[in-house]
């Protein structure tokens, strides 16, 4: 009745880094491919099984990801970091991003956006935030 | 790490509850103990200790002649994720009963810092997303034999004095539309009243009351007025639906007239352009009937508001005189700069001074109505181009962090803020209403202006001008608390709890208690002897502009330190960890 637990294992989504990316990828394996299909060719080079980002300097894409940061993550990050660090010039890998972004940061301010925003929607910020080292 | 492995919950529950029964007797708190809260000096009944919200204890023992001799008595740690702590502990009966982070509930033994009971609301995965400034919470209110508390994903849930567990909980709103709740409730007659929080996710503001017994809805009273009501039409179009206006702190209540007092926050979305006029009755008081909630008069500090300037700290009630004339006034000290004067009968403005220098996003206040003169330099228009300096800073001023009055001096304590900012509005088409997503439309960037950002300052109400002011290095979000032996008591964000003689300011004592304090003290007295209490643990807005450590305790001081011997303790051996060698 008191156990708090439930609410970060019974999700889709678990709170324990990697794991929780793999989950979270097979949870959105379908919609995964799909949308490595309709991007273009993701020229990163990258650790082999690593995961990455198959928008990255899609037009579109970051057009789209804008949207995304300001309906988000604009009241926290700003537009070159204030609450939270600034994500204009994050060195995080994808997949770092990605777990981050589902999960949330334990202990931290930097909420769990896991059951809020698709895949799609998260891929689309990141390519956003690596366009340009300025808002 | 669970928080649950910090108590072991299940298993003690009962013995627990039998040590309730001989702590204390559940004593139940009516609502004339509430009525008549200023006399009684051994408790802390409600948020803003008297309706009035004066937050003055009478109580002397400890006074400028023995502060230097305090000393903590016991500390209790909320564990958990360390999310901030903004509370104002109540006690009653001997047992203490706060809120931490995330809503949680604890009720802990005064006399020997054992924890009573626990009680952590379960929430949705996502709902931390609909937050725009941290999983705080601040405080609880008490009747009967109920205490209860609004959680984030705004739900009034009552619990059971005597053992934490659910006696009803109501559903205010839905948080997935980016209603949340973060404010304690405020109990009136047979009443508990709540508001919510969210003016960043487009949300429509409103006070409701429940049925303190049953949790059965009384009424709601919106503070955006809905089509045909009087200022519906200071919103252009459907803005009203989406316009803000949260009612996220506690209100304050005047028995004699039953009025019950409560602030709103700032419009949406922030492209002030997007909703020409003075959008009624964000960025203000209202005052409505208590009993059914009857709007009767409303004063707005910033019409049109373009910076954020949230008018939610609650007023302080006080009897006083002013240039030669007694006024029953109702005083606040706002996030856009000003400490007004109101009269509390009418709405009617008496005066406004600023409280920190340099404020620029007006010229000048109307003499006769406190209506500001906007200077239009600062106004970010849609898709314009950034404005820059505009002071002060969306965060204030002060902040929803309450103030304190001392009716012998005459003196109202604020903390206040003296920093900058700069806005950046986006072009309209850019700013969409979707429910549960950001509706701001606006960029900013909070700016430092100077060494010190904080200040502590004494306001001679007759007088209407400041006293003293003591500065800090990092900004002041701390609550105030006057009493009767010359001192006020707040904390500062960088961990220390200070007791300043309320004459001069001079700090007379100061504790460091590990990290950033955001939350208000209290005092009371238990067997003879009078504490201190407060809840420290850096979070919530200040969070955002420096790290920390982090941290979550109460801490319970006195003059001689001297704790009760106590027969329960806080560990509990985790099932099986520990077995019984045979
Ligand atoms: C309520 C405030 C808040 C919101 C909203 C928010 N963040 Fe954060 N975010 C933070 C904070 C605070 C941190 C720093 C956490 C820490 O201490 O490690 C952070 C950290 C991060 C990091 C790690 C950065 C690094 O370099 O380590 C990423 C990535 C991130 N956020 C992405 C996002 C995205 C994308 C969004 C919008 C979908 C978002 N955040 C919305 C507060 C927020």
């Amino acid at each position: 009745m008191r156990d708090s637990s439930r609410r970060w294992t019974a999700g889709r989504f678990a709170r324990c880094g990697t794991v929780a990316v793999g989950l979270f990828l097979a949870g959105w394996a379908g919609e995964q491919s799909l949308a490595q299909q309709a991007a273009p060719a993701d020229t990163e080079e990258s650790d082999e099984g690593a995961v990455t980002n198959p928008y990255l300097g899609d037009f579109e894409a970051i057009a789209a990801g804008k949207r995304v940061y300001r309906s988000h993550c604009i009241i926290c990050h700003l537009k070159s970091g204030g609450r939270g660090p600034n994500l204009f010039r994050t060195d995080l890998t994808d997949e770092k991003f990605l777990d981050i972004v589902v999960n949330g940061v334990e202990g931290a301010l930097m909420p769990a956006f896991g059951t809020k925003l698709t895949l799609d929607e998260i891929w689309q910020v990141n390519a956003y935030v690596k366009s340009r080292d300025r808002y | 790490m669970r928080v649950s492995n910090l108590y072991a919950f299940g298993t003690t529950f009962t013995a627990v509850a039998a040590l309730w029964a001989s702590v204390a007797g559940a004593d139940p708190v009516t609502s004339d103990d509430l009525l008549s809260a200023a006399g009684n000096t051994s408790e802390w009944l409600m948020y803003g200790r008297t309706y009035d919200n004066q937050r003055y204890s009478p109580l002397d023992k400890i006074n400028t002649g023995n502060v230097g001799d305090m000393k903590p008595v016991w500390a209790f740690s909320t564990g958990g994720k360390l999310g901030g702590l903004e509370a104002t502990p109540l006690i009653a009966d001997g047992v203490l009963y706060f809120s931490a982070d995330y809503a949680r509930v604890f009720a802990v033994d005064a006399r020997t810092g054992t924890m009573v009971w626990y009680y952590e609301p379960q929430y949705d995965d996502g709902m931390e997303a609909e937050l725009c400034c941290g999983p705080v919470n601040r405080g609880v209110a008490i009747k009967d034999d109920k205490v209860y508390v609004e959680t984030l994903d705004a739900r009034l849930v009552a619990l059971n004095r005597a053992d934490g567990t659910v006696a009803w909980e109501k559903t205010i709103d839905d948080w997935k539309a980016g209603y949340t709740a973060t404010g304690a409730p405020l109990v009136i007659g047979d009443q508990v009243v709540v508001g919510i929080a969210g003016a960043e996710y487009g949300v429509r503001g409103y006070i409701r009351s429940y049925d303190a017994e049953s949790g059965a809805e009384n009424w709601t009273t919106y503070a955006i007025p809905g089509p045909g009501e009087p200022g519906n039409d200071s919103w252009p179009g459907d803005t009203w639906k989406t316009g803000g206006a949260s009612t996220w702190q506690t209100g304050t209540y005047d028995a004699e007239t039953n009025t019950l007092y409560w602030g709103t926050g700032n419009p949406g979305p922030w492209n002030s352009d997007m909703r020409t006029g003075d959008n009624k009755w964000s960025c203000s008081v209202i005052a409505v009937d208590a009993t059914t909630g009857k709007f009767k008069w409303g004063y707005q500090y910033t019409p049109n508001d373009a910076w954020d300037y949230d008018g939610n700290n609650a007023p302080i009630l006080a009897d006083v005189t002013v240039d030669g004339k007694s006024v029953k006034a109702a005083l606040q000290t706002n996030r856009n700069g000003f400490l007004y004067t109101l009269d509390r009968t009418s709405g009617g403005f008496v005066n406004a001074v600023p409280t920190i220098d340099g404020i620029n996003w007006t010229t000048g206040l109307d003499p006769k109505t406190g209506r500001p003169t906007v200077n239009e330099k600062t106004r970010a228009l849609s898709g314009g181009d950034p404005v820059k300096p505009v002071i002060p800073g969306l965060e204030g001023g002060t902040n929803w962090f309450p103030a304190s009055y001392d009716p012998n001096l005459g003196y109202m304590f604020i903390n206040t803020n003296h920093w900058a900012m700069q806005l950046d509005a986006w072009p309209k088409e850019d700013v969409v209403y979707k429910p549960g997503d950001l509706y701001m439309g606006v960029d900013f960037q909070m700016y430092r202006l100077d060494k010190d950002i904080g200040y502590t300052k004494a306001f001679d109400v007759a007088k209407q001008e400041f006293v003293w002011s003591t500065p800090s290095p990092l900004p002041m979000f701390a609550g105030i608390l006057s009493t009767g032996g010359g001192l006020i008591f707040t904390g500062d964000e960088l961990g220390n709890v200070l007791a300043m003689n309320s004459k001069t300011g001079e700090v007379l004592w100061e504790f460091q208690t590990g990290s950033g304090i955001n939350a208000s003290p209290i005092t009371y007295e238990l067997d003879g002897t009078q504490y201190v209490a407060i809840l420290s643990g850096l979070g919530g807005d200040p969070g955002f502009y420096f790290q920390g450590p982090k941290g979550g305790m109460l801490w319970v001081f006195s003059v001689d330190g001297k704790k009760a011997k106590g027969e329960g303790w806080n560990p509990t051996p985790i099932e099986g960890a520990l077995p019984q060698l045979d």
